[in-house]
């Protein structure tokens, strides 16, 4: 597993200072290299588009794109999600234009679409409403899949205030959204007497099926607190329904009949301040992309005085949710949750601890795993990361939100990819490593990542001209959470070959023994599980040996020479076994055969050196990469004019050059 | 959220946001990877900024990419009036006014600020000088709750000189937002004895509710500037 973190202002952005909250994100699924990302980042110039974040290296470089028409001074825009379509060709965007004092107030809402997002195409408006009548909704929060006959599926989950008091709970969707001139339906999903309905998300599978979640508050005993039902709905024809019944129909509740499963009822929900952030509103769904039966849900209420997160599961299609949580996280906010290939969960979120000056934003993500994976001291299948601890009382929130009234997850394949807004300071303290193992280096691969002019030595922000300090402020991380799909690209860190045994004197009457150890260093960001390195090997005398362990070596008895003066040839074979998680064992296995033209002591060298190099070769092939950790072992001194310094290098590069010595020989 | 100024409201013209004295270093380059190849780019040296945001008056002395630059020779040198496309390891921009020689032809032609102050003059209903009376905070609505709520408060302005508009009798209600949330926090907030001009529109804020607003941040403008508000409107 391997971590990415990165500020994602750009270098020639180091200047701003914005309260950059309230990020989205996208990954392109036949790209994962290119992801878009958004957040209430305004063009720092103060141009008229809204910008976005642009990678085009999985997420390790980004820039910011001027490219969302419609803002104005008085006037700007507001949220914005996206989401690529399932084929990636597609990027839709979901925007709120505060085009008038009135729908500054009450958002309207319009859908964009462009098919070359890396190319800065500016994006086709593919829905809106005439200004007389306004689609007036807050928080449009965009999904999409491409139905096998190419048709681009496109849900935006929202809150039609138009229907106040009443369900307003709605996703507008179309069936055609690649098409020239797409339509748009509004769908109602509350079917029970309602106050209104918050945070609408849906989840939609590739296999038709898409669920779509809410909280439908029911009463408000109170300014601010509301008594509210968490509603989970489903349609199994991709929104549309069936003649009979209706869209988001299929999933009944188990009590009352009606359309949508109430996974709990009856919660109490408290709009509230929180370290300088507003809270209380918050849900979020994923779909396991395996089986479309299988479906998480989080969502946050109030338990006693703490916003209480809960993560969930159901198995049969959000009938069932059991009736316990999955996991349960006080004082917490902002989740996001994602379901990847092997039905392995990550959930996000963002959790107040201390009392205070003291208080802190944490933004953690728990890996819920179906496999084991090396943390550093054991294989284990839950990880609790912490992404970023930042001190919640800097910067002074300038305006709300502070942090963002929601965050961005996503996966694609095995891996995850998230964006979460955090306090700027470029101290390595806020920035926890996820393991003892990390590599503290700032900036390194393993640490967080600053493309903004920063100083971790001495905390502060700086200007592009590198002197002038700037102020603190909030900024989107991005973050990857990495599982290698190649076999091939997991496994053994390091090696370390010694030998010995060679003797000064004349060989040719008397056999020999030399050992080489191969040290196997369990790397602590790799997945893989070393079981067992065996080796065989033929002595002098043709007996066979073996021995079976990880980090010692073996001895081989050099052969004598025949008595028509040939040496006979020596076999060795290494056979080493590598775990992955919980899977089986897998083993590689490579023979070399080692020919000494006379028993002396060069060709006794060079025999070493030729198993030596053998070894190396195996492992770069089957377990790459690797790096050397330890000296390299000197070589005999008739060597030194051919392998010249201490022998430091890479083990590559040691490799190279103990072939080349035995082209040369 | 995006907070421009106002490129096109009310009168349509575009303002750049990025003014600055450049010089040509090289023709059909780029300093971002991310436009490499094309050919209608130019390196520049900024040399002197003449108008810029908070987060780019550092860029003296460095280089940015000029997208779509035509009409341009190595080594010259020319006032660019510029949108930033990209933001990068460095900047790409891209003219939306005509360019200049140097600042000195500039001939009174105006900076963003100022032209920025001029629409929003232009646009405006009413202007009007004066001084706060009183703020009432007005009761909620009676819509959904919202976090985009602008929670509405009236300062009633005693106004001593009208310098565009009518005006019935001495006063002039404002609304403006107390909320801070990100749609409205850059909004203008009044207290009682503040004196200046206001730039006012009138404007649905509710259901069958109209009033005046001055909601962008410069549609308030303080006392030692109520004379350049008064000469920009006759220009």
């Amino acid at each position: 597993m391997r971590v990415l973190r990165v500020n994602m202002i750009p270098f020639s952005a180091s200047g701003e200072t914005y309260q950059d909250s309230e990020p989205f994100l996208a990954v392109n699924p036949a790209n994962p290299d290119l992801i878009v990302g958004t957040a209430f980042t305004p063009d720092p110039a103060g141009g008229p588009n809204a910008p976005i974040f642009v990678s085009r290296d999985r997420g390790r470089t980004w820039s910011l794109w001027s490219f969302i028409p419609g803002a104005t001074s008085d006037l700007p825009t507001a949220d914005i999600t996206v989401a690529f379509d399932g084929t990636g060709n597609n990027l839709y965007i979901a925007v709120i234009l505060a085009n008038s004092v009135m729908s500054r107030r009450f958002a309207t809402t319009v859908v964009m679409r462009t098919s070359d997002v890396s190319t800065m195409t500016p994006p086709t408006t593919v829905f809106s409403q005439p200004a007389s009548t306004p689609l007036v909704v807050d928080q449009p929060v965009v999904s999409a899949t491409t139905a096998t006959s190419g048709a681009d599926h496109v849900y935006v989950g929202c809150n039609d205030y138009n229907s106040y008091p009443g369900a307003t709970g709605k996703v507008l969707l179309s069936s055609d959204a690649a098409s020239s001139s797409p339509g748009f339906n509004l769908v109602a999903l509350d079917s029970r007497p309602t106050l209104l309905d918050a945070k609408v998300r849906s989840a939609p599978h590739p296999d038709g099926t898409i669920y779509v979640a809410f909280l439908a508050c029911r009463s408000q005993p109170m300014p601010g607190v509301y008594m509210a039902d968490v509603v989970v709905t489903r349609d199994d024809n991709r929104g549309s329904g069936t003649a009979a019944t209706g869209a988001f129909t299929a999933l009944r509740d188990s009590t009352d009949g009606e359309a949508g499963q109430r996974v709990i009822q009856n919660v109490t929900i408290a709009a509230e301040e929180m370290g300088q952030e507003r809270v209380g509103l918050a849900l979020v769904i994923a779909v396991d992309p395996r089986n479309s039966r299988t479906v998480y849900l989080a969502w946050v209420d109030k338990q006693g005085s703490s916003q209480t997160l809960h993560l969930r599961r159901s198995d049969d299609g959000g009938q069932t949710w059991g009736s316990g949580d999955l996991l349960t996280v006080s004082n917490a906010t902002n989740p996001g949750l994602a379901v990847n290939s092997l039905g392995e969960v990550a959930l996000m979120y963002q959790q107040l601890t201390d009392v205070g000056a003291e208080q802190r934003w944490e933004t953690h993500v728990r890996l819920l795993l179906g496999r084991r994976i090396w943390d550093g001291l054991a294989f284990v299948n839950n990880r609790d990361l912490v992404l970023a601890s930042a001190p919640a009382t800097v910067p002074r929130a300038h305006h709300l939100p502070f942090l963002g009234d929601y965050l961005g997850l996503v996966s694609v394949g095995r891996d995850f990819y998230g964006v979460f807004s955090a306090c700027n300071i470029p101290d390595l303290v806020n920035f926890p490593p996820y393991n003892e193992h990390t590599d503290a280096a700032p900036g390194g691969p393993h640490y967080v990542i600053y493309q903004r002019n920063a100083d971790f030595t001495r905390h502060t922000l700086l200007n592009v001209e590198g002197r002038d300090v700037v102020a603190p402020s909030i900024d989107p991380f991005f973050v990857s959470i990495s599982f290698d799909d190649e076999f091939r690209r997991i496994g053994v860190g390091a090696i370390l070959v010694e030998h010995s045994g060679c003797g000064e004197s004349p060989l040719a009457d008397a056999s020999a023994t030399f050992s080489i150890r191969t040290e196997v260093h369990q790397p602590w960001w790799r997945e893989s599980e070393l079981v067992s390195v065996t080796y065989n090997w033929t002595n002098s005398d043709g007996t066979q040996e073996s021995a079976t362990n990880t980090n010692s070596g073996f001895q081989v008895r050099m052969p004598p020479v025949r008595s028509d003066g040939t040496v006979a040839p020596v076999e060795v074979s290494v056979r080493i076994e590598i775990r992955v998680g919980d899977s089986a064992p897998r083993s590689f296995e490579r023979r070399v055969t080692v020919r000494p033209i006379t028993p002396d002591q060069d060709q006794l060298a060079c025999l070493m050196y030729k198993v030596q190099a053998f070894i190396y070769q195996f492992l770069l092939t089957v377990l790459p990469p690797f790096r050397h950790v330890g000296p390299f072992p000197d070589p005999p001194p008739y060597l030194q004019q051919t392998l010249p310094g201490n022998f430091t290098w890479t083990v590559l590069r040691a490799y190279q050059r103990i072939v080349r010595v035995l082209r040369f020989q | 959220m995006q907070q421009p100024p106002d490129k096109q409201h009310g009168s349509g013209e575009r303002i750049a946001s990025f003014v600055f004295l450049g010089t040509v270093l090289e023709l059909g380059a780029s300093t971002e990877p991310s436009i490499q190849g094309k050919q209608d780019t130019a390196v520049l040296r900024v040399e002197r900024i003449l108008y810029a945001s908070e987060a780019l008056q550092k860029f003296t002395g460095l280089q940015l990419t000029l997208q779509q630059a035509s009409g341009l020779k190595q080594g010259q040198q020319a006032v660019f009036f510029t949108d930033v496309l990209i933001y990068g390891q460095s900047l790409v921009v891209q003219e939306v006014e005509p360019r200049v020689e140097a600042p000195e032809a500039m001939q009174g032609r105006l900076l963003p600020p100022e032209r920025h102050l001029e629409q929003r003059i232009r646009a405006a209903d009413l202007i009007v000088h004066g001084e706060v009376l009183s703020v009432e905070i007005t009761e909620a609505p009676s819509g959904p709750l919202s976090e985009h709520d602008p929670l509405w408060a009236k300062a009633k302005v005693a106004v001593s000189r009208v310098l565009k508009g009518d005006l019935q009798g001495h006063e002039a209600e404002v609304f403006f937002p107390t909320s801070i949330d990100h749609l409205w926090y850059k909004a203008p907030k009044f207290q009682m004895g503040q004196r200046g001009t206001w730039l006012l529109r009138f404007a649905e804020i509710s259901k069958n509710e109209q009033a005046f607003t001055a909601l962008d941040p410069i549609d308030f403008q303080n006392e030692e500037n109520t004379n350049r508000v008064a000469a920009l409107l006759e220009m």
